[in-house]
């Protein structure tokens, strides 16, 4: 570049002084010419002169010679002329021309040469190419006797002009060197504006850089001109260039597929997202059709119906279509809007253009938020169905067991008795599923290794799954620390172990995996409620006959099963579903029919904690002496809790609402060792209740009934537990001896 | 350039003897000479007759504004008609010249130029013009010496003049130094 630059300077400037010193060199030379020319007349007259004033002597002296035929006198006259050396010769003719006396010094034996033709005249003389001659009329008495002829040569005026010419030559040097150091000079003020021209445009031609602009020229000159509109032009390129650049960041940075489309269906241009979209890799490739990445079905539909109605000015046409990824197959969902494009002069259709909008990602949300909204409002139908029934199957299960335990062993009733009380448990455990599912049941919520729960089951799990299906445990390093009741994560395991050996009823393979995965901000954008952060994996994969479409958007609502009839409750996954919702994780299936199905759950990782250690259930007797205030206002379900604790040798006070059961309180003479109470009351809360209870009763603990867990029933200072409805006989008399238990093991 | 002196004398020849053959064609008088013809002797004589009017200043008032200067010829006219050819259409200071012959050197009166034959009498008696201004020519040997101006001799066959000059200072004549030029000889002293 600098060479290039270099030598167009020397060129130029080459080229500029050496055009001075040509235009100086012809003017001095045409001016010495025309001196010497002139120089060479004045040397001729001089010379004329001088040869005349010699012819005119010799004429003089020689009249006396001529008048009496003395050529010896005119040869003496003639003589003389040897003082001057530039006469080859000398010669006197008589009037009519015959030759009388000669002088030659340079050759003596010369014949005399004849006078010179034509009219003779006082003095007439003429120069040829090598010399000159001059002729002068001798005369006396007024009367032409005779003439004079002197021929001369020119070395002379030869000399004379060879001198003169060194000195104009000499001349003519030293003028072209003050030329030469002049335009030398001068000639930066001419050139410099040129080469910073020439400079900037060669940056501009060769880094792109428009911003870059020629010193400015003081001069209004042409040069002056040139630079400022060079400048001019510059600065409106540069503006156009920086809105061109914004045009094209704004196209090529978008997400967004913006094409364009020449009348003959061949690709003009597609920015980056439209590249990606499709699968170009390289930017610009040429010669793409529209068949290259619309699906033939959408090909022909724009061939045939869109392109032309836009052709017919009917407006742009908006809609969903589908294209093609050039190597992945399914298509891709997208909302398309094309547009003629009109040439902004004539106003005619030069190309059609497309901007489309990837939707996939967006409709895939989409379904995935209409499943969980359809989950969530099937699961508070649910919840509230069953927290109604609950406090029913508390009077059907209760009642039962304790007419049970009246009837003599070999009653006749007894049998018919016990088909209803089992059917209360069905009926129980059916409910406390829904409630799973609905999120409402009881949790303890504690920090688990997920490897130590699925490495617990182990056993349990072989024995379910049966023998022939081959299981798998993969247990990955960094699964981690994850937080959930510890009982419902052994129960997410069981129920997709459970549907996975289900969905292989000819044997199969069983793949349980537990791992880490790092969500990240794409994951999480595709993902409905999965944010961007760590999760605990849990992964249960069957090669079993999978799943459709269909099927697979409807596993996880209760009561559906594509099981046989009585081959199962439709409502395991529904529970699983619950549970992993209510740990704040999510689940994703993956499935295709005849391929096998894959469940990932993913539960937010606990970091920087330890498991805490599974709390083993106190198993001892279940009985007890201790006297238990039960506060309830339902007055079934209060009678049975009451009949069920008496059973069991407690003591028992009943009280129908919460100031009642306070007034019992400070009635009671005896220490009351429990305060069993309705959550849900009306006058005074169970928590309320709780609390006025402590200050009469301090440190005497509490258990609450409740048909919800959602509620915080943690009263500070209070030791303090929750059982929830329904709850089985031996379930509540476990919590009671449990927290009296507790009691006595931190009193002791 | 001595070695080519022959030639150059051969040429000077030459030239010497065709200026002698032109001679009368100076003044037009081709008729009077057969073709080619020498002039002889006294044409040319009368031609230098004239010609030295040309060189010669006589005393102011002895020529008269346009009358003629005579030239006489006294004794013997050697010229015959030659003298009236010569001097016809000359003239000297716009004077024209004019032959006249006398008999004597009493006929003298007005006369310019004096040509005195070869009569020994009369050589003898030139002293008694030699105050007038009067050019006295003679081709009479020792003419100068009997107070002559100028006398013709021939040296080579070719007609010259000696001049005696203290004689034209005794008559106040002028004699151009052109004219002393081309004598052979020029007496300074009586």
């Amino acid at each position: 570049m600098k060479g290039g630059i270099v030598g167009g300077r020397r060129s130029f400037r080459r080229k500029l002084v050496a055009i001075s010193m040509l235009a100086s060199a012809g003017g001095l030379v045409v001016a010495s010419l025309a001196f010497i020319r002139s120089e060479l007349g004045t040397y001729r007259m001089n010379m004329v002169r001088s040869l005349s004033i010699q012819a005119q002597i010799v004429a003089t002296n020689s009249v006396s010679a001529l008048l009496f035929a003395d050529t010896e006198a005119a040869r003496n006259t003639l003589s003389a002329l040897s003082s001057a050396p530039n006469v080859t010769f000398a010669g006197i003719y008589t009037a009519t021309g015959e030759p009388f006396a000669s002088y030659a010094p340079t050759g003596e034996g010369e014949a005399l040469p004849l006078p010179q033709p034509g009219p003779r005249k006082a003095e007439r003389w003429q120069f040829t190419s090598s010399d000159m001659w001059l002729e002068r009329q001798i005369v006396s008495q007024g009367k032409p006797i005779g003439f004079v002829y002197l021929r001369s040569n020119l070395l002379e005026i030869q000399r004379s002009l060879e001198r003169y010419t060194r000195n104009v030559a000499i001349v003519i040097l030293i003028s072209l060197l003050v030329v030469f150091l002049l335009s030398a000079f001068f000639q930066r003020a001419l050139t410099r504006p040129l080469l910073d021209l020439a400079r900037t445009a060669l940056t501009v031609s060769r880094e792109k850089r428009f911003s870059v602009r020629v010193p400015p020229v003081k001069s209004s000159d042409e040069v002056g001109v040139l630079v400022n509109t060079f400048n001019d032009m510059l600065a409106q390129i540069q503006q156009h260039e920086e809105e061109r650049q914004k045009f094209v960041a704004l196209v090529e940075q978008t997400d967004d597929f913006i094409g364009m489309i020449g009348l003959d269906l061949q690709m003009i241009y597609m920015n980056g997202a439209g590249r990606r979209m499709i699968g170009l890799e390289a930017a610009g490739s040429p010669h793409i059709h529209i068949n290259d990445f619309f699906p033939e079905k959408w090909a022909t539909k724009l061939r045939d119906e869109i392109l032309p109605a836009i052709m017919r000015r009917e407006g742009n046409w908006v809609g969903e279509a589908q294209i093609r990824h050039m190597t992945r197959k399914p298509p891709v969902t997208v909302s398309m809007n094309v547009f003629g494009v009109n040439h902004p002069d004539s106003g005619e259709l030069m190309s059609f253009a497309a901007v489309i909008r990837d939707i996939s990602e967006r409709r895939s949300l989409e379904e995935q938020l209409r499943q969980s909204q359809k989950l969530e409002s099937i699961g508070q139908l649910a919840g509230g169905v069953a927290h109604d029934f609950n406090n029913l199957l508390v009077i059907i299960s209760g009642y039962s067991a304790m007419l049970l335990d009246e009837l003599r062993p070999d009653d006749r009733m007894r049998d018919r008795l016990e088909e209803i009380a089992r059917a209360g448990d069905r009926a129980a455990a059916l409910t406390r599923q829904l409630l799973v599912f609905s999120r409402r049941g009881q949790v303890e919520q504690k920090n688990i290794a997920l490897n130590e729960v699925v490495k617990n089951l182990q056993k349990m799990l072989r024995r379910l799954i049966g023998e022939d299906i081959e299981m798998v445990i993969s247990l990955g390093e960094s699964a981690g620390v994850l937080r959930a009741d510890p009982g419902q994560m052994e129960q997410i395991i069981i129920n997709l172990a459970v549907n996975a050996r289900d969905a292989m009823p000819h044997g199969g393979k069983l793949l349980i995996e537990t791992g880490r995965l790092v969500a990240d901000e794409e994951f999480a954008r595709s993902h409905l409620s999965v944010s961007p952060g760590s999760y605990v994996v849990l992964s249960v994969a069957d090669t079993g006959c999978g799943m459709s479409e269909e099927v697979k958007s409807r596993i996880f609502e209760p009561f559906f099963t594509t099981k046989g009839e009585g081959k199962g409750t439709g409502l395991g996954l529904s529970t699983v579903y619950g549970i992993v919702k209510r740990s704040g994780g999510s689940i994703w299936v993956y499935s295709e029919p005849g391929q096998g199905s894959t469940f990932k759950v993913l539960f937010p990782a606990m970091e920087g904690v330890s498991p805490d250690t599974a709390s083993s259930t106190a198993s001892g007797e279940l009985v007890g002496t201790e006297t238990i205030l039960v506060a309830e206002d339902e007055d079934a379900v209060r009678q049975y809790v009451g009949e069920l604790l008496m059973r069991r040798g407690f003591k028992v006070l009943k009280a129908a609402n919460g100031r009642d059961a306070l007034a019992i309180a400070r009635a009671y003479p005896g220490r009351i060792d429990l305060l069993l109470t309705d959550a849900v009351m009306p006058h005074l809360s169970g928590l309320a209740l709780a609390e006025q209870f402590a200050k009469l009763n301090a440190g005497v603990p509490v258990l609450f009934m409740s048909g919800y867990s959602d509620r915080q029933l943690q009263p500070t200072g209070l030791e303090s537990s929750l059982i929830q409805k329904p709850f089985t006989p031996i379930a509540l008399i476990t919590a009671v001896r449990g927290l009296l238990d507790r009691k006595a093991r931190v009193a002791s | 350039m001595a070695p080519t002196t022959p030639q150059f004398r051969a040429c000077m020849a030459i030239a010497t003897v065709f200026a002698a053959m032109m001679l009368p064609n100076w003044r037009g008088r081709d008729d009077l000479f057969a073709d080619n013809r020498r002039p002889t002797e006294y044409q040319v004589k009368a031609a230098y007759l004239a010609n030295f009017a040309k060189f010669v200043e006589w005393p102011a008032g002895s020529i008269t504004d346009d009358s003629p200067i005579p030239v006489c010829v006294a004794g013997q006219d050697p010229f015959g008609p030659a003298l009236d050819a010569a001097l016809s259409g000359e003239r000297v200071g716009g004077h024209p010249l004019v032959a006249r012959r006398i008999d004597g050197l009493r006929d003298v009166d007005g006369c310019r130029i004096l040509f005195v034959s070869s009569n020994e009498a009369l050589i003898d008696s030139v002293g008694s013009v030699e105050r007038l201004p009067i050019l006295t020519v003679s081709d009479a040997p020792d003419f100068l010496k009997h107070g002559g101006m100028i006398e013709f001799v021939l040296a080579s066959n070719r007609v010259r003049f000696e001049i005696n000059l203290a004689a034209a200072r005794t008559a106040g004549l002028n004699i151009s130094s052109e004219l002393l030029r081309v004598a052979t000889t020029v007496r300074k002293t009586p």
